[in-house]
């Protein structure tokens, strides 16, 4: 699944130890899902979007719907 | 276009330079005591018959490597000061990761030393014969220290952890079970058509090795 996690972290000058922080989970767990190597869970996601202020569906682009 | 930033960390080549170095100089430190460890061991387990001296060695090395490579890298890990206390004025999320790290170290180091710890005791206790007090003893001690070690770290290793560890546990689990039954089965259909020993100790070593290394994979690539 792609997703704007990485733009969204930079625009805030955020490193990946920062996000993991803020979102209290590991470097690698960030960084895994910036590159699109594992999808987060449904309470994560709602994590991150409450953390950006943004629904979910602005954050992850789910390409194989619709 | 927005400018992806690369992570911070104003000292990190030098930071890095001296981690990298101290973990390798302590690795094989350990790695050498525990060599001299195991080789003494050995030899009492051996009782000097000259029998079953390489699977004592392993029975026996194993766990001691174990104990001495998790031991000493947790012993290292928080005599550099890592993971790194923020100061007093740093955010709240720093806090709150750096108390994360903790916890996960704790549980980890704590789980890995009690399992160690059955799996020196056991193996000992069966040289000194479980028909003596101090066998009885030993056995009790392994048993208990490796049942009370997956009771506990499981419980609260399972707390501390996030989704993307839960999920390196997950694909650890199925690798090692797939890998347990393939080698088990083989193994069974092997030994009724041939004389073929029986090899659940190297069954067990590689199914653990596999599972070690598929989470190491999921976990920290």
């Amino acid at each position: 699944m792609k997703n704007r996690l990485k733009v969204l972290r930079a625009e805030r000058d955020w490193s990946q130890a920062e996000l993991a922080g803020r979102l209290d989970v590991s470097r690698q767990a960030v960084n895994a899902i910036e590159t699109g190597k594992y999808d987060p869970s449904l309470p994560l996601a709602f994590r991150i979007g409450r953390l950006f202020d943004m629904p979910i569906e602005e954050i992850f682009d789910d390409e194989h719907h619709g | 276009m927005t400018n992806i930033m690369v992570e911070r960390d104003g000292d990190r080549p030098l930071w890095t330079l001296r981690r990298v170095t101290g973990w390798i100089v302590g690795s094989f430190v350990l790695v050498f005591v525990a060599g001299i460890a195991m080789g003494l061991a050995a030899a009492m387990l051996d009782r000097g018959t000259g029998a079953h001296l390489w699977r004592d060695r392993i029975m026996l090395g194993v766990p001691v490597m174990v104990t001495a490579i998790f031991g000493g890298a947790a012993f290292l890990a928080m005599r550099r000061n890592w993971p790194r206390r923020p100061g007093p004025d740093a955010d709240p999320w720093e806090h709150r990761a750096a108390a994360r790290a903790r916890r996960t170290l704790t549980v980890w180091a704590g789980a890995i030393a009690a399992i160690a710890l059955a799996g020196i005791a056991v193996p000992i206790a069966a040289w000194a014969g479980t028909d003596t007090p101090a066998g009885l003893i030993l056995l009790a001690i392994g048993a208990l220290a490796g049942i009370a070690g997956l009771a506990w770290g499981t419980v609260h290793y399972m707390r501390v952890i996030d989704d993307h560890e839960r999920r390196a546990n997950l694909y650890c689990g199925y690798a090692g079970l797939s890998t347990y039954m393939v080698l088990f089965f083989v193994q069974m259909l092997a030994r009724k058509v041939t004389d073929l020993p029986r090899m659940d100790d190297a069954i067990f070593l590689i199914t653990a090795l596999v599972a070690g290394v598929t989470f190491c994979i999921v976990r920290f690539r």
